[in-house]
C-alpha cells in the first residue's frame, strides 16, 4: 500500500478516484452509445432532455435509483445481491493497474514521493489484469444461478463457456507482444513504446522515422485477434449471446432491476475500458504521444506534462470505446456453435501461429540482444 | 504489521471456505466456498512474496478450473444431497472420521510444536527467487524435461477429454 | 506461545497448508458426491501448493516455485478429465453418488 500515512492516503483517494472515473464514464458512454446507435441507423435517439439529450442521463440515473427493490421468490438472496457487487470489482481492480499518465516527483513534509499515475504498480501486471478479469465471469454465474431462472442460467451458462474459451485465444494473442516487448509490466512496456518506429533488422539498427514505435507495428495480427478476443471477453456484440434478447429474454439479468441493473451496466463498459486502455497500452503506445513528446516535456512543467498525456491517453481509449459501440450497431450477433468455432478452431490456431512467428522472428532479429 | 493482517485475513477465508467444502450439502455452494479458498490462497501466496504465482493460480484456479466445475454442477442442476452428505454406514463413517482425526491431530501438532525449530529461518525479503525471469530460467534449464513432457500432457489431456465427452448428434451432425 | 501469533514464521503457513491437506482428505473419504471428491482433491493439492511456496520463500530457493506452476497446470488437466468423466457418468447413470458405483456393475 505505501510506507508511510502520507502514501497510504494517497493510494486510498487515487483507488477512489479511478472508480469514480470508471463510474462517471459509464453515463457518458451510455448516451454515445444511444445517440451513436441512432445515428447509425438513421434515427433520432434522445434528444428531448436537454442540450443534444445530454440531461437524460440525470433522468435516467434518478429513474434507475427510484425503481422497486425486488427480489424473486424462487433466488438465492446472498447469490443474487453479490453479483451485481462482483460485476464492479475486477474491472475496477484491472482499471487500477494500467498506467494513465507518466509518474512525476511530490515533495511533502520535506519528503519527496514519485507520483504514480495508477493505484498499483505490479511488475506482473499482465498476468494480474487476466486473474482478475477471469473472475468476471463469477458474477454472470452468481446472477444465473442465484436469479433462479432457467433463462439466466441459461444465460449464464453461456457467458462461462464464452469467457473460458476466448481467454485461451486473448492469453496466446498476448504471448506475442510479451515476447517482443520482454516485461510483464505496463509502465516498461509504455516506455518502451516511446519515440519513432526502430528495431534491428538482420543486425542493422533500423530506425523508420514517420512511424510510432507502437506494438501494432510488430503484432498487427496480434492486435486483431487481442481486439477480437476482448469483443467476447466483454459479452458485446457481435459476442453478446449471454443476454440474445430474441432467445433468453435478457440473459443472465432477466431478473434483475433498478440499482442492481445499473451496477451491471456499469460493469459491462468498465469491461469495455479495460479492453480499450489494454488494447492502448499494448498496441498504440500507450499515454506516449506518437510525435513531439520531446518538445512538450521542455516547454511544459511535469504536473501539466503528465496531464497533457493523461488526455492523450484518454483520447486513445475513447476512440476504442467508440469502436466498440460502432461494432455493435453494425455487426449481427453470431449463432452459439459459430461462436464456438470462431474461438475454438480460427482464433486459437492463429494465435498460435502468431506466438511461433513471433518467437522465430524475434531469435532471428535480436539475437544479438542479450 | 501487514504481513500479519495479510496471513490472518487470507488464511481465515481458505480455511472456512475449505471447511464449507467438505461440510455443505449442497455442491454449488461447495463451489463457490471452493472459489472462496481458491482467491485465498492467492492471497497467501500474495504475501509470501510471490504475486506471480498469486496472479497465476486466479488465472488458472479461480478463473479456469472454478469455472469449468460450476458449470458441471449447474448443467446438472443438482439438488440437495438431504441429510446424509456422508457416506452411510454409522460404523465405517466412524472409523473414518477417527482416522481422519488422528492424521489431522498428528500433522497439526508436529506443526505446532516445532513452530520454535523453524526461527532460524529469515527469509530475504530482496530475494529475487519469485521473480518471473528467474523462474523461467530454472523452469527452461534444469526443469525442461519435465516441462516437455508437461506439454505433451496438455496435448494429450485435451484429446481425451474430447474423445470422451464427445456426442453423435447436436449442431455438428453431419 | 502468545508472541508467536504476531510474529508470522513458516509454521503458520505450514500450519495452513497442513489443516487444508486434512480438509481434502477428509473431504474425499467421507463425502459422496463424485464432484464434491473432485474438489477436495483439488484442495489437497492447493494445500501442497502452499507448503511448496513456503518453503521456497523461507529458504530462499526458486525451485519451489517451478514445481508449483507444474503442480498447478497439472491440477488443471487433472479437473478438465475428472470432470468429463464425471459427465460421462452423469450422462449414463443420471446418478452423482460414489456409494451407486461401488459394485462396478455397469
Amino acid at each position: 500500500m505505501g510506507s508511510d500515512l502520507f502514501e497510504i492516503s494517497v493510494n486510498i483517494g487515487k483507488m477512489l478516484g479511478i472508480f469514480l472515473l470508471m463510474v462517471q464514464m459509464v453515463p457518458l458512454l451510455v448516451w454515445v452509445e444511444r445517440r451513436g446507435s441512432a445515428f447509425i441507423q438513421n434515427r433520432f435517439g434522445p434528444n428531448r432532455v436537454g442540450p443534444l439529450g445530454l440531461t437524460q442521463l440525470l433522468a435516467d440515473a434518478v429513474k434507475f435509483l427510484f425503481k422497486e427493490e425486488f427480489r424473486p421468490p424462487a433466488s438465492v438472496a446472498f447469490l443474487y445481491y453479490a453479483a451485481p457487487v462482483l460485476a464492479l470489482i475486477p474491472g475496477a481492480l484491472a482499471f487500477a493497474s494500467i498506467p494513465l499518465a507518466p509518474p512525476f516527483e511530490v515533495t511533502f513534509n520535506g519528503q519527496t514521493y514519485k507520483f504514480l499515475f495508477q493505484v498499483f504498480d505490479l511488475g506482473i501486471g499482465i498476468v494480474f489484469v487476466l486473474g482478475i478479469s477471469s473472475l468476471g465471469a463469477y458474477a454472470l454465474l452468481f446472477a444465473g444461478w442465484g436469479s433462479g431462472n432457467k433463462y439466466s442460467l441459461m444465460g449464464a451458462l453461456r457467458a462461462s463457456a464464452q469467457m473460458i474459451s476466448y481467454e485461451l485465444a486473448l492469453g496466446l494473442s498476448l504471448v506475442g507482444i510479451l515476447l517482443i516487448f520482454g516485461t510483464f509490466s505496463f509502465s516498461e512496456m509504455v516506455e518502451m513504446q516511446r519515440g519513432p518506429l526502430s528495431f534491428t533488422f538482420l543486425g542493422q539498427p533500423t530506425t523508420i522515422s514517420f512511424l510510432p514505435n507502437w506494438g501494432i507495428f510488430y503484432q498487427p495480427l496480434g492486435f486483431i485477434l487481442f481486439f477480437a478476443a476482448t469483443f467476447a471477453e466483454t459479452n458485446r456484440a457481435p459476442f453478446d449471446l449471454p443476454e440474445a434478447e430474441a432467445e433468453l429474454v435478457a440473459g443472465y439479468h432477466t431478473e434483475y432491476g433498478g440499482l442492481k441493473m445499473l451496477m451491471f451496466y456499469i460493469g459491462e463498459y468498465g469491461h469495455m475500458m479495460v479492453a480499450s486502455a489494454l488494447a492502448t497500452t499494448f498496441y498504440f503506445g500507450g499515454y506516449e504521444l506518437p510525435f513531439g513528446s520531446e518538445s512538450l516535456q521542455q516547454s511544459f512543467s511535469p504536473l501539466a506534462y503528465s496531464f497533457i498525456l493523461f488526455g492523450c491517453f484518454l483520447t486513445k481509449v475513447l476512440v476504442f470505446l467508440w469502436i466498440f459501440i460502432w461494432v455493435r450497431w453494425t455487426l449481427p450477433r453470431f449463432r452459439y456453435d459459430q461462436l464456438m468455432d470462431l474461438g475454438w478452431k480460427t482464433m486459437l490456431p492463429w494465435a498460435l501461429f502468431n506466438t511461433v512467428l513471433t518467437a522465430v522472428v524475434v531469435v532471428l532479429f535480436h539475437s544479438s540482444g542479450s | 504489521m501487514a504481513e500479519v493482517v495479510i496471513f490472518y485475513v487470507f488464511s481465515a477465508v481458505t480455511l472456512f471456505g475449505a471447511l464449507g467444502v467438505i461440510l455443505h450439502p449442497n455442491p454449488i455452494i461447495c463451489a463457490l466456498h471452493l472459489v472462496a479458498t481458491m482467491c485465498g490462497i492467492a492471497g497467501l501466496f500474495f504475501g509470501l512474496n510471490a504475486p506471480f504465482i498469486a496472479a497465476v493460480q486466479l488465472m488458472v484456479y479461480a478463473g479456469a478450473v472454478m469455472v469449468l466445475f460450476l458449470f458441471v454442477v449447474m448443467i446438472f442442476n443438482l439438488k440437495q444431497e438431504g441429510k446424509h452428505i456422508f457416506s452411510p454406514g454409522q460404523f465405517t463413517n466412524g472409523l473414518k472420521v477417527l482416522f481422519g482425526g488422528m492424521f489431522a491431530g498428528l500433522l497439526l501438532s508436529s506443526i505446532l510444536f516445532k513452530i520454535n525449530n523453524f526461527g532460524y529461518l529469515t527469509p530475504d525479503k530482496a530475494a529475487p527467487q519469485f521473480e518471473v525471469k528467474n523462474i523461467a530460467k530454472v523452469m527452461f534449464t534444469d526443469y525442461v524435461f519435465s516441462f516437455e513432457i508437461l506439454g505433451l500432457l496438455l496435448l494429450v489431456i485435451p484429446i481425451g477429454t474430447v474423445a470422451l465427452s464427445r456426442v453423435r448428434g447436436g449442431t455438428h451432425a453431419k | 506461545m502468545l508472541s508467536n501469533l504476531f510474529s508470522i514464521g513458516i509454521g503458520h503457513y505450514l500450519f495452513v497448508s497442513g489443516a487444508l491437506f486434512v480438509m481434502g482428505m477428509l473431504g474425499v473419504l467421507l463425502r459422496k458426491n463424485i464432484l464434491v471428491i473432485l474438489m477436495s482433491i483439488e484442495l489437497m493439492l492447493n494445500a501442497v501448493n502452499v507448503a511448496f511456496v513456503t518453503f521456497a520463500y523461507y529458504l530462499n530457493d526458486v525451485n519451489g516455485a517451478v514445481i508449483v506452476l507444474f503442480v498447478i497446470a497439472i491440477a488443471a488437466t487433472e479437473a478438465a478429465v475428472g470432470l468429463a468423466l464425471v459427465v460421462l457418468l452423469y450422462k449414463n447413470f443420471k446418478e452423482v453418488n460414489i456409494r451407486f458405483f461401488e459394485h462396478l456393475k455397469g
